[in-house]
């Protein structure tokens, strides 16, 4: 069973993961996108931008019915509309 | 940081021991195979580039890659150069511009990308260097990588021929292939030969083995260790420190066991 975690959690498992690149990679520039299940997701809070970001790079990797009715579940379980958040102009 | 320079120093005294056994005149103990384990000569090479500093070593390997050409299996150094972690990949691209490397054969220029060098000064002094090696039917006498391929040749059959001579060593093809850095198909060939001729038992293990060695003192796998230690001090978290050094991975590499002892 996937484990859950808290905000702080999360913060400072990226911030690990900001170091260990930055080490490992120190002349790259790397954007990361951090896509998660939904207690990752509702436990960073993120706003209808944000979470427009992380629908599209979603759906650029994997955009079947499948997928999409799944992303609509998840959106519904953490407070979004997939319509809305899809639609939305917030960048 | 000052942890670092402390594994750096430790590093070099014993890539210094690693080159006695090789045949390179420096003021170090040698590194006696019998004992420690053996020398793999592309893993030193890389790991030296690794370390080296405006130092002897910037004439010295030279004069060695020079004097030693026909015993230095390229494509294995090739692979290895491939496989080095960019970051270290590109240091050891920016310190071969130095000092004398662009004397060495096009074969190897062509490794690492460097370019042919002919002015006189720098020349005479790697004549001068080469002159104070130790012959290779010297160096064959403390270093079993190098006599084997003068026995026979400068190939993967002569590694793993020497790699055959470690004691227990309950090694799958694979394992071989990844030990030597080549692949699976070319030891698998070598391996059914060796089988065949009765040289090799059912298990990959020597039939006959007289003087074992211990393991290996220096391998492919001290490259990625020593990558991993340098990357480690840089970590400011202890977390991410600690996890480096237990993905360690010392059963081919004495070399780094004891470069980490300076903790």
């Amino acid at each position: 069973m996937a484990q859950e975690f808290d905000r702080d959690a999360i913060i400072e498992n990226l911030r690990l993961l900001s170091e260990w690149l930055s080490v490992k990679y120190p002349e790259e520039v790397i954007e990361l996108t951090v896509v998660g299940g939904a207690a990752i997701i509702k436990s960073m809070q993120p706003t209808t931008g944000e979470m427009k970001k992380a629908l599209s790079f979603v759906l650029n990797i994997d955009n079947t019915e499948l997928r999409t009715n799944d992303l609509r579940i998840l959106l519904k379980e953490i407070g979004f509309e997939f319509d809305e958040v899809a639609g939305s102009n917030k960048g | 940081m000052r942890l670092l320079g402390a594994i750096k120093d430790r590093a070099k005294v014993l890539v210094s021991s690693a080159w006695v056994t090789m045949g390179l005149p420096v003021d170090a103990p040698m590194v006696d195979e019998k004992k420690e384990g053996i020398i793999d000569v592309e893993a030193l090479l890389i790991i030296t580039f690794l370390l080296m500093e405006r130092d002897r070593m910037v004439t010295d390997v030279p004069a060695w890659i020079i004097r030693f050409g026909d015993l230095i299996n390229h494509q294995k150094l090739k692979t290895l150069v491939k496989v080095t972690p960019g970051k270290y990949k590109d240091a050891i691209a920016e310190k071969l511009v130095w000092g004398s490397f662009g004397a060495a054969s096009s074969v190897f220029r062509k490794v690492f990308g460097i370019k042919e060098i002919s002015q006189k000064e720098l020349v005479d002094t790697i004549e001068s260097r080469i002159s104070r090696l130790n012959p290779p039917e010297h160096a064959a006498q403390s270093s079993i990588m190098l006599k084997n391929r003068l026995l026979y040749g400068t190939g993967f059959r002569a590694d793993l021929i020497t790699v055959t001579h470690i004691m227990n060593l309950r090694m799958s093809g694979k394992e071989f292939a990844d030990l030597l850095s080549t692949n699976s198909s070319t030891v698998s060939r070598i391996l059914s030969d060796l089988r065949a001729c009765r040289f090799l038992d059912g298990n990959n293990e020597r039939i006959q083995l007289k003087d074992p060695y211990p393991g290996m003192f220096l391998s492919t796998q001290s490259i990625w260790n020593l990558c991993e230690i340098l990357d480690a001090e840089e970590f400011r978290s202890d977390e991410l420190k600690k996890a480096t050094y237990e993905g360690l991975n010392f059963k081919h590499d004495r070399f780094d066991k004891l470069v980490k002892s300076v903790l």
